[in-house]
């Protein structure tokens, strides 16, 4: 036997590895996804990539910088002028947050309770799948600091997905359009157009409207409805075509995600 | 190869892969090194076993790292990488850098092909057109690696390729 492994050493090396993998995958097909060795194993190539990703993307912004001057330099006063627009919003807010305290304290007074929003966790990604066109990528923050599966995850443009695996100091998120999962939203425009949407297996998103008669557009902006697991009022993206499917009587819209799924390096857990 | 030194090419690859091609995405698509290392290590290196253990083994670290399901990416790599050995040994010689070119080609269209199949049997819902639009990319930036790589190794695998073709004076 021994002689024979030995004569036969390829043949061997490809049977025992083929096993080890096949068993792996059938256990973690049969635990819906994730296997014994997940959590460990991310832990430390969390820790290993996290400082390794930052230098990356410092290095890209560098290099972004070099060659996109001019183009840094307009985004730079368009995000100037839209911070003074924002810094005469806020003062309108605490105008409005002296309302909502007394409000608050008049529901105290009458017992009423209301679900509290809680709070919210920024993280770095710490690496990301670039090999195959599913987007998912992992950050570095995770159970320790109160996130858990299904916790959402958004960034400065909108909606980015859901946490799917957490492990100490990491969890894996998979973006709304490469998520299973079902979306609902409402047009910006007209809150009273609701729908679902779901990845379109392309990296976009597709869906249609409850009512057939709804007056969606192309350029509409969709929010997230509240509706499952994603709070309302989240930015999803822009409607790009809207049509009518005679088969099923529905108003068919395909989506533009908001974010850029490749580009992101931070992100905010809403926990 | 010995496993040593596969070793520290593969963990060089994994962390390259984890931390900087994805950064640094090509129209949306970047090169998978394991998959490359794998290649044309079991290519190079006849009757070794270093590029499939090795291969399988970080693929499958791979997995736990980003997959939903573990096992998906390192089955497709051994099985490109079996492909690769079959076919070096039934048709084509490791010396060659058109062999080379070859066996690039056919193993990354094979491997992505391999891997959307159990992504499906794993329940992720993707469009196959999705992922043959990205396709040529892969395998342009895959090639890249690859045959750079590839010239690399065989320098060390076979010392003074052209002597044997000598003509000595008599």
């Amino acid at each position: 036997m021994r002689k024979w492994i030995r004569r036969h050493k390829v043949i061997t090396s490809v049977i025992s590895i083929l096993l080890v993998i096949v068993t792996v995958f059938g256990i973690s097909l049969a635990k819906d996804g994730g296997f014994i060795l997940d959590k460990a194993t991310n832990g430390v190539v969390t820790s290993g990539s996290t400082a390794v990703t930052e230098q990356v993307t410092g290095f890209k912004g560098f290099i972004r910088g070099v060659f996109n001057y001019r183009n840094v330099l307009a985004e730079n006063e368009a995000l100037r002028k839209e911070n003074e627009e924002l810094k005469l919003q806020v003062s309108d807010n605490e105008l409005s947050q002296r309302q909502l305290s007394e409000l608050r304290d008049l529901s105290k007074a009458l017992n009423y309770s209301a679900a509290e929003r809680g709070g919210i966790v920024s993280a770095d990604i710490a690496s990301f799948d670039g090999t195959t066109w599913i987007n998912s990528f992992t950050i570095n923050r995770g159970a320790d600091d109160g996130i858990k599966v299904d916790n959402v995850v958004i960034c400065g443009e909108g909606l980015v997905g859901r946490v799917t695996e957490t492990g100490g100091n990491w969890a894996k998120v998979v973006s709304v359009a490469d998520d299973n999962n079902n979306t609902s939203f409402y047009v910006s425009r007209n809150s009273g157009i609701l729908g679902m949407l779901s990845g379109d297996g392309r990296g976009g998103l597709t869906g249609y409207v409850f009512n057939a008669q709804a007056g969606i557009i192309e350029g509409d902006v969709l929010k997230t409805s509240g509706m499952g697991i994603y709070p309302a009022g989240i930015s999803i993206g822009t409607v790009s075509a809207v049509e009518y499917n005679s088969d099923t009587q529905l108003k068919v819209i395909t989506v533009e995600p908001e974010v850029d799924f490749r580009g992101i390096t931070k992100v905010m857990v809403i926990i | 190869m010995k496993y040593r030194w596969a070793l520290l090419i593969f963990i060089a690859a994994f962390f390259l892969q984890v931390c900087v091609t994805g950064g640094f995405a090509v129209f949306g698509a970047s090169p998978n090194l394991i998959l490359c290392a794998s290649v044309i290590t079991a290519f190079s290196y006849q009757d070794d076993t270093a590029g499939i253990v090795l291969g399988g083994l970080f693929a499958l670290v791979y997995d736990f790292a980003f997959s939903q399901t573990a096992g998906v990416t390192a089955l497709a790599v051994v099985l490109s990488v079996l492909l690769c050995i079959v076919i070096r040994n039934t048709f084509l010689n490791s010396e060659s850098s058109l062999s080379a070119a070859i066996v690039s080609v056919v193993s990354v269209v094979f491997y992505y092909n391999i891997y959307w199949i159990l992504l499906r049997i794993s329940g992720v819902n993707t469009a196959y057109t999705a992922m043959l639009e990205k396709l040529p990319m892969y395998i342009i930036l895959n090639f890249i690696v690859m045959f750079i790589t590839y010239q690399i190794m065989i320098s060390r695998v076979v010392k003074h390729k052209t002597d044997r073709y000598r003509r000595w004076a008599d």
